[in-house]
């Protein structure tokens, strides 16, 4: 498991950044920069974790939820994912991808019980019980070189 | 979407009469209810037989997840014989205040069935006494195919009566789907005929909802309603309309809209988890607030915004609305066929310990944590996972075919198990002393499920996104796991005879 392998390999340090906020938001396919909007937003604190290919910007939000976006090299977020009290805003994090998401699920019944849908270039996996909720998404076409989507963490 | 029609066959329904003091069980009630007749089951005792109908099958895999639907008509006869050894339950058949209660008929064709020879059961007080409908603390709930057999697999639904409160103005919907995942009642809009007040929020403004569920939202205002469940009452329960009638969906509600009787796959959804409320604390705070509530102005569109709501404001859990049996509630549905079926009987019970009906009787505890996870070992004493019960879950969803060595089914049902030969699996869950309780399950070719058929008690699929995501819990305990058990839901800050609430028992 992902976690497993942050800690037992030692790969990621920790910082915690506090910066004023830019205005776009930070949402898959989108600049790093932006990412402090989503922390104002979310009245979230924010964790740096650096990987040796990529970045984990984790938000931590007062409502007990956590939304991790992963950065690349190339400083765009290939993907995002969630866990804990509240679904996050699926809009802000999917950013343009969602209205695809949106079409490419809507109108459909489908039976209760966690989901994981692949669209093109881009898979979106969630569920949730109670008030729990989980999920990610990340582009498949953006992953950085050696990236496994079993690090999403 | 893609299609898989699949030959119709008869089903095949256990039945079981009553038995608990070990005595001769009593002859079933027989209800109409659409499919096939089924029974519910609680010792060993009678068995009927019933031959299901036919219909065609659809499984909506939306080329992608794991939907799978059905839409098998329900079967038409059900016939009942007596005296034979019956099913037997998972969990035993001791203890039994939780035995069998009613046979079951259908489409007014159904026979009843007849009280084998009772089981051994021995109630812990002397005094338990199998539920039936019949008591006031006791809903029927029907596993079917859904509203207008509209080819919901594994999903049990109650009939909801929804009052102005403190009025006998009334409407009664069928097919809410009985949601030990969720918390409170939500009736599409499209379904309700029935005036309701608003609840108000804050500058006369209404209240709204943007609920998320796991696939989807679901988006409707706040409403105030007397809800009868069996022969009780919430009185003023808040519940939602779920629909876009009354205001439009706004932007900033996410997610998949589920607002329509085609894409809920039902009229509502009854939650009667551990919770009280469904936001909790979260929507109490400003600063904590994850966007669930809305207040609104009369206007139908743009004008609701997101909205702080207090927890005696928010939507509550039926059960805790309840004036007595309020602690708690548990589902009871008897053992079907390895084959399925096209509607099985069982029952929905209102409280834990508070009447002859409801005792825990030899059920065991699964404490729970602050999440509301119990803990699961698979295989039996094997590595231990985050786990969730949800009756509202459609099947056993769990870990990947790399650890559980059960083939995937192919194309877009992929994340459904589909094992060359019905496989039976052995777990453990934790119980409250740190005993572990045994749970035996099995799991059959999801892609060889007759079509006539809504029940299958051996339905598996892949966790999605298991290992990927190590926040995820690896096990979700769905309605399958409910055919054949007792499974009591315990509501936080209750007290029961095992203490107070939250807790699983089985």
């Amino acid at each position: 498991m992902g976690c497993v392998v942050y800690a037992a390999c030692g790969l990621g340090s920790f910082a915690t950044v506090g910066l004023l906020a830019p205005p776009a938001q930070a949402a898959l396919g989108d600049d790093v920069s932006a990412v402090e909007h989503d922390r104002v937003r979310m009245h979230a604190t924010l964790q740096i974790r650096r990987k040796s290919n990529y970045d984990i910007h984790e938000l931590a939000t007062p409502a007990g939820s956590a939304v991790r976006e992963f950065v690349g090299g190339s400083g765009k977020v290939f993907a995002v994912s969630w866990s804990g009290g509240w679904r996050p805003n699926l809009r802000d994090i999917m950013g343009t991808h969602y209205d695809r998401y949106i079409e490419a699920t809507r109108g459909q019944r489908r039976a209760r019980g966690p989901v994981r849908v692949e669209l093109p270039g881009m898979v979106v996996v969630m569920g949730g019980y109670l008030r729990t909720f989980w999920g990610h998404v990340y582009l498949t076409e953006q992953l950085p070189a050696g990236f496994s989507p079993q690090e999403l963490e | 979407m893609r299609i898989l029609v699949i030959a119709a066959v008869g089903a095949f329904l256990c039945a079981c009469g009553s038995s608990s003091h070990g005595t001769a069980g009593s002859g079933g009630n027989t209800r109409a209810s659409g499919g096939a007749g089924g029974v519910s089951a609680g010792g060993s005792g009678g068995s009927s037989q019933a031959s299901g109908g036919s219909g065609g099958s659809s499984r909506d895999s939306g080329g992608t997840s794991g939907s799978l639907a059905g839409s098998g008509a329900g079967g038409t006869a059900g016939s009942a014989t007596g005296g034979a050894a019956g099913t037997t339950l998972v969990t035993g058949t001791g203890g039994s205040s939780t035995g069998g209660a009613a046979g079951a008929g259908n489409g007014g064709a159904g026979g009843a069935g007849n009280g084998g020879v009772g089981g051994s059961a021995q109630s812990a007080g002397g005094t338990a006494s199998s539920p039936s409908t019949n008591d006031p603390n006791v809903a029927a709930l029907t596993v079917d195919s859904g509203p207008d057999n509209i080819g919901y697999l594994n999903g049990g639904f109650v009939s909801v009566t929804i009052c102005q409160p403190g009025t006998n103005t009334c409407q009664t919907i069928d097919h809410i789907l009985v949601d030990t995942g969720s918390i409170g009642l939500r009736v599409l809009e499209s379904e309700v005929t029935l005036k309701l007040a608003a609840a108000a929020g804050s500058a006369g403004k209404s209240l709204a909802e943007c609920s998320p569920f796991v696939s989807g939202t679901s988006w409707g205002p706040v409403r105030l309603a007397d809800v009868k469940l069996g022969g009780e009452t919430a009185k003023d329960l808040r519940i939602q309309l779920v629909g876009e009638a009354t205001y439009t969906l706004p932007s900033d509600c996410s997610g998949t809209p589920i607002n329509d009787l085609q894409t809920l796959g039902s009229k509502g959804i009854i939650g009667v988890g551990i919770y009280v409320e469904d936001c909790g604390t979260a929507c109490t705070r400003q600063t904590a607030n994850p966007g669930v509530y809305y207040e609104c102005t009369s206007a139908r569109t743009g004008g609701c915004s997101g909205a702080v709501v207090q927890l005696a404001n928010q939507i509550t859990n039926p059960i805790a609305g309840f004036a007595t049996d309020n602690n708690g509630s548990f589902i009871q549905l008897p053992s079907i066929p390895a084959s399925g079926a096209a509607s099985v009987s069982g029952l929905l019970v209102f409280g834990i310990g508070t009447r002859a009906n409801n005792g825990l009787g030899s059920a065991k505890v699964i404490p729970l944590d602050t999440a509301g996870m119990a803990t699961t070992n698979f295989p039996t004493g094997g590595t231990k996972y985050t786990s969730f019960i949800d009756s509202g879950s459609n099947g056993f969803f769990f870990l990947n075919s790399s650890v559980t060595k059960l083939a995937a089914c192919s194309g877009g049902m992929s994340n459904f198990y589909c094992p060359k030969t019905t496989t039976e699996l052995g777990a453990s869950m934790l119980g409250k002393d740190g005993s572990a309780v045994a749970v035996t399950f099995t799991v059959a070719d999801a892609s060889k499920f007759s079509a006539a058929n809504s029940a299958f008690s051996n339905l598996g699929g892949q966790m999605p996104g298991y290992p990927t995501d190590p926040t995820i819990p690896p096990f979700d305990w769905g309605l399958p796991f409910y055919f054949g058990r007792t499974v009591f839901t315990a509501v936080e800050a209750h007290d029961t005879p095992a203490g107070s609430g939250p807790y699983f028992a089985f």
